[in-house]
């Protein structure tokens, strides 16, 4: 417990150094909110909710799919090329310890993250919530679970910083602007909306933008079904291929 | 199974079954390749509490292969570990808590500052060292808040040893702990180690500083194309191999080489570059070469003369030519 504690710490001053990290996790999703809502933030979407309303869960499933896909992928290529894992393996340190440290730091983050943006989204846009708490907290457990699951299966594969970076960006921009987390899906021609149907992250922002708004999550089977898929996948694909150490 | 004839020498120890007391390590004809390249072929030895044991031999020769399937990081192909008596692919958790371990690259992030990762690691452990009597006896103190990223090769070096011997280990296993280290720094280092040794830890090191490995080394273990080449006490190797001093005699003065092999009292002779280098051990092997040099009329202003040391013994057991690591 003492090892959880003190590496959580660490680990969250070392997040914190980490400049690219903390843009994206922090400041970018305030710059799109200011930015977003200045613009398009007094438009009625639904009942009374304005776009800025709903724009905020994107932002989450936004922060969450960078920690994710970005953060954890690099943050495993790091330990593993500098040599770090390896030398947690020749300490009494049991490996659950790492793992658990790393996934509460992406959650820790994500919150502070989220704290912020709902501040900043109070105080300049005055947001409204209408949905179910203990709904929208699942299904963003779940959500974090799949990103994160996807995080350490590219972190496994990738076997060095270089293409850890890579993928993670890769995957990471392509959800980002096709899951409407940036532009609404609405706004998109009809074709493309059927293809990015397909981009997991859609799931993830459409099922938030409507729990945000009230509805209940058991409507919403399909998507959560896909996305326990994708999580599942994930956690055999990171077992299977994360090491400890770089080949040499 | 017979023991290996070298280990079965070592400090007249005997390694049969009946051994009473287990040894701190055991190595047991240790093998590993990678996929066509035997690493290790064949590899025996034991250390016992208490000692300094060093490990030494030529880049490739499967130092750190050895080392890594001690430390349970690498699966051998054949033959058997022990550590403490336990085996380090499934007894991790229990070796590790007496085991402090220095890999051979200094790894941490650039970004981490020593206070923090001196806090995680001693919270591994039952029972830590308080950090600053080690930061001290390495040189690093008032170093806690400085970032890993901004320490010098050497305070890197020694801030990894800090981290092996936080845990108050009963035996350390350094890869090669004094590389890149200053005079200063590896008198230091040394100092400490031998302090930890007379306090009764087993140190098990790895190094390429022939002096250092001569000068405190218990046991000498040299090992060459995953073999173990030679073991035993320094001073005990060098007279096995009659290494007691060694003449050096420049070739210009057409010395016949079965001249030379003639000499009385020679121990071993080896002709490197342009010199003929000429060991003896016996009492009688100076004033023979004194007689041979007045006989071939070689002033005495271009013989050189003095004390043979590991780095003699080491280079002529395993050559002079580069490695290929």
């Amino acid at each position: 417990m003492k090892s959880i504690a003190r590496m959580f710490w660490a680990e969250i001053l070392l997040f914190v150094r980490e400049p690219f990290a903390m843009f994206f996790t922090l400041l970018f999703p305030v710059i799109l909110l200011l930015l977003f809502g200045s613009v398009y933030g007094h438009y009625d979407m639904h009942n009374g909710f304005r776009f800025i309303d709903i724009y905020i869960p994107s932002l989450f499933a936004m922060v969450i799919a960078n920690l994710g896909l970005i953060s954890i992928p690099i943050t495993l290529a790091e330990y593993r090329e500098r040599g770090i894992l390896k030398h947690y393996q020749v300490t009494p340190m049991p490996r659950f310890v790492f793992l658990t440290v790393q996934v509460a730091v992406q959650i820790f983050m994500f919150l502070i993250s989220a704290v912020l943006i709902l501040i900043v989204g109070k105080i300049v846009f005055n947001i409204h919530y209408g949905g179910n708490l203990f709904d929208t907290g699942l299904f963003l457990l779940l959500s974090m679970a799949m990103l994160y699951a996807v995080g350490f299966a590219v972190g496994g594969l990738a076997s060095t910083i270089r293409t850890a970076q890579t993928a993670g960006m890769t995957l990471f921009f392509i959800m980002f602007f096709s899951s409407g987390a940036a532009i609404p899906r609405s706004e998109f021609p009809e074709w493309l909306q059927h293809v990015t149907d397909y981009i997991p992250l859609s799931h993830v922002v459409d099922v938030l933008d409507d729990l945000w708004v009230g509805k209940r999550l058991i409507h919403y089977m399909d998507s959560t079904i896909l996305i326990l898929a994708i999580l599942v996948v994930a956690l055999i694909v990171a077992k299977w291929k994360f090491r400890w150490e770089s080949v040499s | 199974m017979e023991p290996h004839p070298l280990l079965a020498k070592a400090n007249g120890r005997s390694i049969s079954k009946h051994c009473v007391k287990p040894s701190v390590i055991e190595v047991k004809n240790l093998q590993k390749r990678y996929g066509q390249t035997v690493a290790v072929e064949d590899i025996s030895f034991r250390v016992e509490t208490g000692e300094i044991f060093v490990l030494v031999g030529p880049n490739g020769a499967g130092k750190t292969t050895i080392v890594e399937c001690m430390e349970g990081l690498r699966v051998p192909d054949g033959g058997l570990v022990r550590i403490l008596g336990l085996d380090p692919r499934k007894d991790r958790a229990r070796i590790f808590q007496q085991v402090g371990v220095q890999l051979q690259e200094d790894q941490l992030l650039p970004r981490q500052k020593l206070i923090e990762a001196l806090k995680v690691f001693a919270s591994f452990y039952a029972d830590p060292f308080p950090y600053k009597e080690l930061m001290e006896a390495c040189g690093l103190s008032g170093l806690e808040n400085k970032f890993f990223g901004k320490l010098s090769g050497g305070q890197k070096r020694r801030f990894m040893l800090v981290l092996a011997l936080i845990g108050r280990p009963k035996l350390v296993m350094l890869d090669e702990p004094t590389s890149g280290l200053d005079p200063q720094a590896r008198f230091n280092i040394w100092s400490m180690l031998e302090q930890f040794k007379r306090e009764g830890m087993t140190i098990f090191l790895t190094t390429h500083d022939m002096n250092e490995a001569e000068e405190h080394a218990d046991t000498l273990c040299m090992v060459d194309h995953g073999k173990v080449i030679a073991m035993g006490a320094p001073k005990e190797l060098l007279q096995e191999n009659q290494m007691g001093v060694m003449v050096k005699i420049p070739d210009q003065r057409n010395c016949a080489l079965d001249e030379l092999e003639n000499i009385p009292h020679l121990g071993k002779l080896e002709k490197v570059q342009s010199d003929y280098l000429l060991y003896g051990i016996d009492s009688e092997f100076l004033p023979s070469i004194h007689r041979y040099v007045q006989a071939k009329g070689i002033p005495l202003d271009e013989i050189e003369t003095r004390k043979a040391n590991l780095e003699d013994l080491y280079l002529f057991m395993t050559g002079r030519v580069y490695r290929k690591e």
